[in-house]
């Protein structure tokens, strides 16, 4: 937990890497990259003013998402916490994303979604492309 | 002195969480948000360390630890960093970068975001770490990061626990604790470092550890080794390719939470080939250039030729091929193994993006992962060559046991 002695900068632009998530409100913008088999998860409340964004690198948690329920919740911030490993999965990312902008006034009915990447760029011997979407 | 993959991710954990808890300090402090972005355990040489610190333009701040473990800690920031850090801390001191109020707010920052880092170790080792006061250190070509380290070690302290053995410096292997912090708005970054001395690994190792598992610490700087001869001889079958001499500028053996590899490639343009790799160890090997860099190499290759995109695109493959046979088949040699390669993929990406389904790969059965990091290059920067090898870990691990040198 963040604690400030002053209000923190409001970032215009918040960096999202990889098996993490954030959410944001008013004109700030979630930016990830590198997108290749990992998938981004963008959502938006576009009346409420709230988004979120995810890099997942892996289809399903299977139980190693474990960590503090709080975290990623925080204005403008990644959720970077090592106990945190919720962003990781997609199957816990779209929960966590979902449930932390519902927190800053979004309204689940009117959340809308883009997905990009989940490619499958090569042709491995244990092939795990694709499965992400 | 023993070293084992487990201590390895308690050693990860415990740096992450302390970089979190100064990223947490810095915040309070200046109100520079931050952010943890790459936490890694470098197996390097004292030299390669000092030669990341030049390759930057940093300014530091040294704190020395002693107690239920010995050694040093840095906090680096790059000089443009540093002026708006100490605005922040001491409004109007930025004026004079070099002033006795300026440094000493660098200072006090460097006191409490390494302190908090340390906390974090002496918590885990239910003991006491006390640490020296800070010393503000600017590198420059006169000055090396170990005549920074060696005149502090034998400067003011008269216990002498921290005095380095004269065997461990310059060439003797370090674990080296790298953390990059970045603001969340943009990648100007931080560093902070710990290296502890060669004895602390081992008190670490042993109350985190797990004895059965555990290797030589040679061992792993046997494997680093290995690792700098195959980039010799990548560099040396290059050299003979396109007839122009390279080096091997960088080799690097890290340990890093598996979401942290593709932060450690920068989000620009990359030609080059992806491979697989099958035997003891299995894994995935990325060559890449700079587009002005895979430009040089296909000429070098096809001089005086009007090579179409389809040529250009063979040609790099080509060097794929033989930068990969160069850099793994020395493993094979000193692992008394076969190890075999996959056809080259070309590709064509953002860094970061070529490594992600390499990582998506390896992440599905493991949570860090072993990076070996290497970098050729012509002395007249015609072009460098990054070699990014990923090993899987469980089969890294039979490697090492067959390199240890008491066989188990």
């Amino acid at each position: 937990m963040k604690v400030y002695t002053t209000d923190p900068p409001t970032p215009d632009r918040i960096k999202v890497g990889v098996a993490e998530y954030a959410v944001a409100d008013g004109e700030a913008v979630l930016v990830t990259s590198g997108l290749g088999s990992c998938v981004g998860i963008a959502l938006v409340d576009a009346g409420a003013e709230v988004t979120g964004l995810a890099h997942a690198m892996l289809p399903a948690a299977d139980g190693r998402a474990e960590g503090s329920a709080v975290h990623g919740t925080e204005a403008g911030t990644a959720a970077t916490d090592g106990g945190d490993r919720r962003g990781k999965y997609v199957d816990t990312a779209v929960p966590a994303l979902i449930d932390a902008m519902v927190e800053r006034g979004a309204d689940r009915a009117r959340i809308e979604a883009r997905l990009a990447g989940g490619s499958a760029m090569f042709d491995f011997s244990t092939d795990g492309d694709t499965k992400n979407i | 002195m023993n070293l084992d993959v487990e201590s390895l991710r308690t050693f990860s954990d415990l740096a992450h969480s302390g970089a979190e808890e100064a990223a947490d300090s810095l915040a309070t402090l200046t109100g520079f948000d931050s952010r943890v972005a790459v936490t890694k355990v470098e197996m390097a040489t004292r030299s390669d360390v000092e030669q990341e610190f030049r390759e930057r333009d940093l300014v530091s701040v040294h704190i020395g630890f002693s107690g239920a473990i010995d050694g040093r800690t840095v906090l680096a920031f790059d000089r443009e960093r540093a002026i708006s850090l100490v605005d922040a801390l001491v409004p109007g001191a930025s004026e004079d970068p070099e002033s006795d109020l300026a440094t000493s707010g660098l200072k006090e920052l460097g006191n409490i975001m390494l302190g908090g880092f340390i906390d974090g170790w002496a918590d885990f080792l239910g003991e006491t770490i006390d640490i020296t006061t800070p010393t503000y250190v600017e590198l420059d070509a006169d000055r090396s990061l170990r005549d920074v380290i060696d005149a502090s070690d034998t400067d003011g302290r008269s216990d002498g626990e921290l005095t380095l053995d004269a065997r461990e410096r310059d060439t003797d292997h370090v674990l080296a604790f790298q953390n990059h912090l970045e603001t969340v708005d943009e990648t100007a970054g931080f560093y902070i470092y710990m290296l502890p001395t060669r004895s602390s690994v081992g008190t670490i190792v042993e109350a985190a550890g797990d004895d059965g598992d555990a290797l030589p610490v040679e061992t792993f700087t046997s494997f680093s080794q290995m690792v700098t001869e195959g980039s010799r001889q990548a560099s040396a079958d290059l050299t003979a390719m396109t007839g122009i001499d390279t080096d091997v500028d960088v080799s690097r053996l890290s340990f890093v939470p598996i979401e942290g590899v593709p932060m450690q490639l920068a989000d620009e343009a990359r030609q080059g080939v992806v491979l697989e790799f099958t035997g003891t160890p299995s894994g995935y090997i990325a060559i890449l250039f700079d587009p002005d860099s895979a430009e040089s190499v296909a000429d070098a290759l096809m001089p005086g030729m009007d090579a179409d995109a389809a040529m250009r695109k063979s040609a790099i493959q080509e060097i794929g091929n033989i930068v990969t046979s160069g850099f793994l088949d020395g493993w094979a040699d000193t692992l008394e193994t076969t190890i075999d390669i996959s056809p080259p993929t070309y590709v064509d990406d953002l860094g970061s993006a070529i490594v992600d389904p390499l990582v998506t790969e390896l992440a599905q059965t493991q949570e860090h992962a072993f990076l070996i990091d290497s970098a050729i290059a012509t002395p007249d920067e015609t072009f460098t060559c990054d070699i990014y090898a990923l090993p899987d870990e469980t089969e890294l691990r039979a490697a090492f046991e067959r390199l240890a040198p008491e066989a188990n």
